[in-house]
């Protein structure tokens, strides 16, 4: 097995749903099934741990459409077009509620974008 | 956190399957030989995420089984380096603290990053707290303690991601099993910490 491409970010919405479908999959599975599959353990393990964590973050309330959205206004916007894909993925990730976090998560924030603008991020990302 | 990793593999389908759906089986077997384990440089795999093609498939001589050639994607978690995460306290020792996120248990915090001035109090058993003294700056003899203890909720940034090799274990009980994938993070930031230090 080899690795051909590498580091393409996913959005923590698209791997819950993944995740769930595969939930979804096994349920149908197990009801006509009588016993569980062993092979089929290490699977079902992690998807259930991943869908239980990432059902208590703000990815569990995001649509696939307020996501679009978003990426286009805060692109739209002069100074969000300035954040790198990283950031980007962070903020429709974590949602900051705060600006403490938006600090952490925008590298040297202060030497790219001004702190009115910070505050306007800041409502943006709260719609 | 998570990224799409696309592979190469021959997978090998027993006769009895045969009559399935070659996707389909394609996808139960790498699903079983890749989930909830961890690939060398690229992560922990969690579950594949589509196939991209589907090469041609052939019997070798000797045996039944069918091989395929398949090129797919696999959805992986790989917090990148300087990545905010929330997680839980595992344990706290003298070392630091262990995080956890449910599916991945191995988030170190070593002592240097945990905010100074720091210091680790030994409860009952084997459990401990550490405790982080905030000194005012304006007012030296304000000080106000700041516990952390096990399963608080906090934020922490990736600094450093750490493969080693893993061999197959031998009988020997008393050596420690190597952790294949492990991420050492930090707390000692404006922002990081229990989240109920920031609200």
């Amino acid at each position: 097995m080899k690795i051909t491409k590498n580091q393409q970010l996913l959005t923590n919405l698209e791997v819950l749903e993944t995740v769930n479908r595969y939930q979804n999959e096994q349920k149908e599975k197990a009801k006509k099934r009588k016993h569980s599959v062993k092979a089929d353990e290490a699977l079902n393990t992690v998807t259930l741990e991943t869908a239980n964590y990432l059902s208590k973050l703000p990815a569990a309330q995001q649509t696939k459409e307020g996501i679009v959205e978003f990426v286009q206004k805060i692109k739209a916007d002069p100074d969000g077009a300035k954040l790198l894909p990283n950031e980007l993925i962070q903020i429709v990730n974590m949602r900051p509620e705060q600006t403490v976090e938006l600090y952490l998560l925008i590298e040297d924030i202060e030497g790219r974008i001004t702190e009115e603008n910070v505050d306007k991020l800041q409502e943006l990302v709260q719609q | 956190m998570f990224e799409l990793v696309t592979f190469e593999d021959y997978v090998k389908i027993e006769p009895v399957l045969f009559n399935k759906d070659l996707a389909d089986s394609c996808r139960t077997e790498l699903n079983r030989k890749l989930a909830n384990k961890v690939y060398q440089r690229a992560g922990l795999c969690i579950c594949m995420h589509d196939i991209l093609k589907v090469g041609d498939s052939a019997i070798l001589p000797g045996e039944g089984l069918c091989r395929t050639y398949i090129k797919f994607r696999f959805i992986v978690f790989r917090p990148f380096i300087r990545e905010v995460l929330v997680g839980k306290v595992r344990s706290c020792s003298r070392e630091g603290l262990r995080l956890t996120i449910g599916f991945f248990d191995d988030i170190f915090v070593p002592k240097k990053y945990i905010p100074a001035p720091n210091e680790f109090v030994q409860s009952e058993g084997a459990k401990g707290k550490w405790i982080w003294t905030f000194v005012d700056e304006e007012d030296p003899e304000e000080t106000e303690s700041h516990e952390i203890v096990e399963r608080i909720e906090l934020r922490f940034r990736v600094k450093e991601e750490v493969f080693e090799e893993c061999l197959p274990q031998t009988p020997d009980s008393a050596a420690v099993p190597t952790i294949p994938y492990k991420i050492v993070a930090t707390i000692d930031e404006q922002g990081l910490g229990p989240l109920s230090w920031w609200s």
